[in-house]
């Protein structure tokens, strides 16, 4: 089709053509066409330019304002400390990516393949991202989508630096990832994780410390001689098995304790020799190279001197015995506090460890036994035998001094040998007509003078004509002895140690052993242990331990420790001064106690004071001075309010220190039971500079009574 | 006479030539491949409409987003047809619509409502 113009264009050429050679005339009117023609194409062209020219003016208008905003979220993005990419499903790295991309992948990514560029040589992680990736894009349900994309892989390790990836879909066809740095986040993860296993080791040696220790002299004997354990009399094969179910054994050990570098070593040692297992032409040659290379010490030094740093030098001189020192414990939790503001993902295991800390602190008896029904689930599961929970009922009035915790300690046994003796496999109850679970119960009672600890298991009973047997063989009693022995007698045989009816040795018990150190930490604080058993019904022992101060004496005496006597001796004479006091003279203490160890020039006495001398089962002595004020209002309630003459008040205060403090001494010291345990003197006056002690560098414990009417002062010390 | 309709295309604007309600509409985008083959039968059409009309009144619409120059030169061409048409006696009212924020395409209806004379050339703000 022509327009118009080229229609008059045309028609006017061929005119010109065919008078090639003569001018053309033209009438008014062609003449007038064509100017009109002219006219409108001239008009339409200059329009036309025109609204091009607007035209352009707004395309660049727009083109500058989209530079702008393109710039603006540019350096927004650049500025992210996020690195932000795209590709296609072809997975190549569009050309648009931000700064931090270059940091963390590297530059030059535009054209290169996103799965080499996170993965470069791991074929298959490739392969299954980029699979994972079309899966998503070919399905259409928006929440299986996500869930896909949540499916993968979302930390990388790329140039040492570990990547969060976060993938976002745009459209059909364009991925987007977003690239964060997380290598300090790693890093501080994998601090916090180590700090965590380092804690979660000292909570379980300080709660288990036999354990450990037991533990640390085997191992240590197994480094030392473990030549011996290649018997060349045996083949390599039997050696070999042997010896890996001793480091399999030990492994599990370490593992309980969470001491992870000799579980790591050992647990490497473990797969070379297995790998020896299938070596044709092993010999005894082979197994000493290998542990004659396998530096067994080394690991468990790597372990232990975590463990000394934390708990001190001293922690390993205390053999098998250990107190917990409070300070210790505070400074754990307050690294557990600080891991808690730090890391907030694991809260529960911070709560175990504060858990266990509270229980390894043992603040009553019912906490300080809190973890043996756990354990007894572990013991029982370890044996697939089937255990109802429980519970230790009782015992939440008791506190539990320093000098019950080996006694606590040693109940372990107890609980052990009722799983392993007492429990008996399913089978057996179910033949038995017994419920599936067996029962152990374990009741604390708190009597006047003493606390009970009651553990009965409904298991298969003691079986005493086997104890016996055994008693027989072990040439401890002769039949004739035996056969005199009452019921109660023969059960008491299960204390002996190296005596076990269970003619299998168990990891756990039947070593026979723990029993006797079961009696012997009873027999410590002067209580008692009573059995009863059943045949095919049950065994219950009820432990019988002593509170008054004639138990906690002996066991004080017996502990050669003098700041535990003068402790033990100050605090009943302090209860007993403070009653006597408030309820006896009525007068109002105002502030607490205030208790610390002093050198005796560090300590002012007041200018009355009286002391008196305790021997027997301990060699301390107590003073307590007075302040004038209160003393002569001790002296106005004797004389109940009768004046005295000026001239015999001196010696009315001398009379009445010492009668107060051979009141409150001999209260709170006197022993109903038996007189000869302690002694105590009668109470001589000192003037306040005279009193010194033996030893001028010895402490003595010091404490302020400050009442309504001054200061009473009680020591307790060797001077 | 039949009506034209032309879908609108990515590049290419809707045409709805109503010869019975006499309402002719050119609306969207123009900047097609080939401008002169798009409008052809638009043109063709209108000449023959244009010469059966007697005393109808037509109301033309154009609302015209972006349009290319050679688009210009066609819309020119055809506001001289049209203008052709009143000065025969046709009665014709063209509506250039545009949207308030579109201040250039204002400007553009201004540009080609000048020189008409007989055409009656409104300029409507959307």
């Amino acid at each position: 089709m022509l327009t118009k113009e080229e229609k008059l264009i045309e028609q006017y050429e061929s005119i010109l053509n065919a008078h090639e050679n003569s001018d053309v005339t033209c009438s008014n009117k062609e003449f007038a066409t064509l100017l009109k023609a002219y006219k409108r194409s001239y008009k339409q062209l200059n329009k036309i330019i025109k609204i091009s020219d607007k035209q352009q003016d707004e395309l660049k208008e727009i083109t500058d304002d989209l530079n702008a905003k393109t710039h603006k979220v540019r350096a927004l993005l650049d500025n992210a400390e996020q690195g932000f990419l795209s590709f296609r499903d072809d997975f190549i790295i569009d050309a648009e990516y931000s700064k931090e991309c270059v940091r963390l992948l590297g530059s030059g990514l535009e054209g290169q393949d996103i799965a080499d560029v996170l993965y470069s040589t791991d074929e298959t992680k490739k392969q299954f991202l980029k699979e994972a990736l079309l899966n998503v894009v070919n399905e259409d349900n928006e929440l299986i989508k996500d869930a896909m994309l949540s499916l993968l892989p979302e930390e990388v390790v790329v140039n040492r630096r570990a990547l969060k990836l976060n993938y976002k879909i745009l459209n059909n066809n364009t991925y987007m990832i977003v690239l964060t740095n997380i290598t300090k986040e790693k890093i501080l993860e994998k601090k916090i994780a180590k700090e965590q296993d380092i804690l979660k080791m000292i909570v379980i040696i300080v709660s288990e410390p036999i354990q450990f220790y037991e533990l640390k002299d085997d191992f240590e004997q197994f480094a030392k001689n473990k030549n011996i354990f290649v018997n060349l009399t045996l083949s390599a094969k039997e050696n070999l098995s042997e010896l890996y179910r001793d480091i399999h054994t030990f492994k599990g050990s370490f593992a309980q304790l969470r001491m992870i570098n000799c579980v790591k070593e050992l647990h490497n040692l473990e797969s070379k020799l297995s790998e020896l297992s299938t070596k044709e032409d092993l010999t005894n040659q082979d197994l000493l190279d290998i542990l004659t290379h396998a530096n067994l010490e080394e690991w468990l030094n790597k372990d232990l001197f975590i463990i000394k740093e934390i708990l001190g030098i001293e922690f390993f001189d205390k053999q098998h015995k250990l107190e917990v020192d409070d300070k210790f414990m505070f400074g754990i939790e307050d690294k557990i506090t600080y891991l808690l503001q730090v890391d907030n993902q694991h809260i529960n295991t911070y709560e175990d460890i504060l858990n266990e800390i509270n229980r390894a602190r043992g603040t009553t008896l019912n906490h300080a036994l809190s973890n043996y029904p756990k354990l007894c689930q572990e013991i029982a599961l370890s044996q697939e035998k089937n255990l109802s929970e429980f519970k230790i009922v009782g015992g939440e009035d008791i506190l539990t001094p320093i000098h019950l915790k080996s006694f606590v300690k040693s109940l372990i046994h107890l609980f052990r040998n009722a799983i392993d003796h007492g429990v008996e496999d399913l089978e057996t109850r179910i033949m038995n007509n017994k419920s599936e679970y067996a029962s152990i119960t374990c009741t604390i009672e708190n009597h006047k003078d003493n606390f009970k600890i009651i553990i009965s298991d409904d298991g298969a009973g003691i079986n005493s004509e086997k104890l016996k047997q055994k008693a027989l063989q072990s040439n401890l009693y002769n039949e004739f002895e035996l056969s005199n022995m009452s019921e109660s007698a023969i059960l008491n045989l299960v204390f002996i140690d190296n005596l076990s009816t269970n003619d299998n040795i168990t990891k756990l018990s039947g070593r026979g052993i723990g029993m006797g150190a079961l009696k012997a930490e009873v027999e410590k604080l002067s209580g008692n242990i009573q059995i009863q058993s059943t045949l095919g019904k049950g065994t219950t022992f009820s432990i019988s331990i002593p509170t008054s101060m004639y138990g906690n004496l002996i066991n004080i005496a017996s502990n050669n420790r003098d700041n535990i006597t003068i402790e033990y001796i100050l605090s009943p004479v302090i209860n007993r001064a403070t009653t006597y006091l408030q309820s006896d003279m009525k007068i109002t203490i105002k502030n607490k106690a205030l208790f610390s160890y002093a050198l005796m020039n560090e300590i002012k006495l007041k200018e009355y004071c009286a002391y008196i001398h305790i021997s027997g089962l301990v060699d301390v002595s107590v003073c307590i001075s007075y302040d004038q004020f209160l003393l002569d209002k001790l002296l106005h309630e004797f004389n109940q309010g009768h004046p005295i003459k000026d001239s015999d008040v001196a010696s009315y205060r001398e009379s009445i220190s010492k009668e107060v403090i051979n009141i409150i001494t001999g209260n709170a010291l006197f022993n109903p039971y038996d007189k000869t345990v302690l002694e105590i003197t009668t109470p001589y006056i000192i003037k306040h500079d005279e009193l010194i002690t033996h030893d001028l560098h010895q402490k003595i414990a010091h404490v302020i009574i400050d009442t309504e009417y001054g200061e009473m002062q009680i020591l307790v010390g060797k001077f | 006479m039949e009506n034209l309709q032309i879908e609108a295309k990515k590049s290419s604007p809707e045409i709805d030539f109503n010869a019975q309600t006499n309402i002719l509409l050119i609306k969207g985008e123009s900047y097609p491949e080939n401008t002169v083959l798009f409008y052809e039968p638009v043109f063709q059409w209108l000449e023959t409409y244009i010469e059966s009309l007697e005393d109808e009144k037509v109301v033309f619409n154009i609302e015209l987003i972006y349009f290319n120059s050679s688009s210009s030169k066609v819309l020119m061409d055809l506001f001289d047809t049209l203008e052709e048409a009143c000065e025969d006696g046709k009665s014709i009212i063209v509506n250039w619509i545009y949207d308030e924020e579109n201040e250039a395409s204002q400007e553009y209806g201004e540009e080609f409502a000048e020189d008409m004379d007989a055409l009656s050339f409104n300029l409507v703000e959307k």
